[in-house]
């Protein structure tokens, strides 16, 4: 930032005050600023559309636009961008008014001196970052809250059967009967499960917001690896048909076979989350280009357009999560997606409303060693930490 | 436990099977007669014309939610006189006060022992016949 010149975009509609503030400017010493003028708002605008301008130095009184709102115009415009006010002498009053409404600073025309001047663009610029930084973090906390109220309640589904059964099976042991005990202590052993699994996803969750995801690649059967997933699958959800295609020849691939596991369970998971029973969810594995393309599709509720390219962030899983759909954290995608990208994969989605979802990921495959061995690692564990 | 032949009908409204299950063995293990609804329409629809004396209700469930269960069932003329204890996994105060304002009887969290499901509802019933 510091060698890089500052492009600063000056709207002012006196020629004089134009000249003056260009002639400030480039006396800049070191680090030159980039002066762009605009004499009308609109034209400022439209520069500022263009991108590209790390300040402003707006006049208020414009042919096209006076006072406060033409600050919120240019806010409007470009809510990043740092804005330094230029008032009238007899006007401080309004430069004061702007700071408060959201500029970054004001400068009183005719009390400009060069020092001041060039400081107050850089300061506002630095401020501006700042501001930007609180407005994130700010955001970021309250997305922690948010899933923080979300662990609980899920933490308390499965923590309500193992209290439920345990005290009725204390309560009432004596008046029943012993298949009917082992059912409950069936439920107190699901429950106990899924929390393990919660317990297991947030700790994914926080390996990746602290870049410590690691992947332990071997070469894996992928053929095998999908032929168990979709059997225990079929177990978990009589429900659906699922169906898996498969290619004559067995698919081979470097990768973490748990971590691809959980990907293709997530996919299923909500494939038959979101579709009704008696549909058929359909698993497709080829290679292809020398990657391996995996595809989960359903016959379930869709996706809206608008939201296709959102649901495997984060933040919009957080934001979005419904309360109609229970039993998750909501984040199952972004994890698809971060396991997906740290085997240099994609991952993405096609989707009808009404008519259903098809979620596709890609892997590359890598050369594989001629006699390699199933089992062995690979060499790839030092720039598999997932980025992000 | 309630006397044989005056069996009060409890209508639990659910949509985790497991937690369905333990709050209606309970509930049936005291003597009542239990029906079972895992969503918000189909616990509407079997709260009238079945002489239910009490909802057990989840908040949080698929399509119509537990507070618009709660809603629709105070403020018609048929069901309103059926006491509903809330049963649910959010323990926020405001949750609990905005429940009893809109007309629940009792607010219980969970997770929950056996013995306190069991006094809620026992207690709900006696307060009903008392009226």
């Amino acid at each position: 930032m510091s060698n890089k010149a500052v492009k600063v975009l000056l709207i002012e509609d006196n020629p004089a005050d134009t000249r003056l503030i260009r002639e400030i400017l480039a006396e800049a010493k070191g680090s030159p600023f980039k002066l762009e003028c605009a004499a009308r708002l609109a034209t400022g605008l439209a520069c500022l559309a263009a991108g590209d301008i790390d300040a402003v130095l707006l006049d208020l009184g414009l042919p096209d636009s006076q006072g406060l709102s033409t600050l919120v115009k240019v806010q409007a415009e470009a809510s990043t961008i740092p804005v330094v006010v230029l008032t009238g002498l007899d006007d401080e009053e309004l430069g004061i008014r702007a700071v408060q409404f959201g500029a970054q600073d004001y400068s009183v025309k005719g009390q400009v001196d060069s020092n001041l001047l060039r400081r107050s663009v850089r300061y506002a610029i630095e401020r501006k970052r700042l501001e930007r930084r609180v407005v994130e973090y700010e955001e970021l906390n309250r997305l922690k809250s948010n899933l923080l109220s979300t662990v609980s309640h899920e933490l308390r589904t499965p923590l309500t059967s193992i209290k439920g059964y345990s005290t009725m099976l204390l309560d009432y042991g004596r008046r029943l009967k012993d298949d009917e005990k082992q059912e409950y202590l069936g439920a107190i052993d699901r429950a106990t499960d899924r929390m393990t699994e919660l317990v297991e996803h947030l700790l994914d969750i926080s390996r990746l917001e602290a870049g410590l995801l690691k992947l332990d690649k071997v070469l894996t059967d992928i053929t095998a690896l999908l032929q168990t997933t979709i059997a225990e699958a079929r177990l978990r959800t009589p429900g659906h048909k699922i169906v898996l295609n498969l290619p004559k020849t067995a698919l081979r691939l470097n990768s973490d076979g748990r971590r691809i596991r959980q990907v293709v369970d997530n996919l299923i998971e909500n494939a038959t989350k979101y579709s009704k029973a008696g549909s058929t969810v359909t698993i497709e594995a080829r290679s292809q280009d020398s990657e391996l393309v995996i595809s989960v599709a359903d016959q379930g509720i869709g996706i809206p357009r608008e939201n296709l390219g959102k649901i495997f962030d984060r933040m919009f899983n957080l934001e979005h999560r419904l309360a109609q759909n229970p039993g998750g954290l909501g984040l199952g995608l972004a994890l698809c997606k971060a396991l997906v990208e740290a085997h240099g994969g994609r991952i993405w989605v096609e989707s009808e409303l009404g008519k259903g979802s098809v979620f596709n990921f890609v892997l590359p495959q890598e050369a594989i060693a001629e006699g390699e061995a199933y089992g062995e690692k690979g060499q790839q564990s030092n720039n598999s930490h997932h980025r992000g | 436990m309630v006397k044989k032949g005056s069996r009060a009908t409890i209508l639990i409204i659910e949509d985790e099977d497991d937690i369905r299950t333990f709050a209606s063995r309970v509930l049936e293990l005291e003597g009542y007669r239990v029906l079972q609804a895992s969503d918000g329409d189909e616990g509407l629809r079997l709260a009238g014309g079945n002489q239910v004396a009490l909802v057990l209700l989840d908040l949080r469930l698929p399509g119509r939610d537990g507070w618009v269960v709660l809603s629709q069932m105070k403020s018609g003329p048929e069901l309103s006189s059926i006491p509903v204890v809330v049963f649910t996994a959010s323990a926020a105060a405001e949750q609990r006060s905005q429940a009893l304002a809109g007309g629940a009887a009792d607010y219980l969290v969970k997770p929950l022992s056996a013995t306190s499901l069991r006094e809620s509802i026992a207690r709900i019933l006696r307060e009903k016949r008392r009226r």
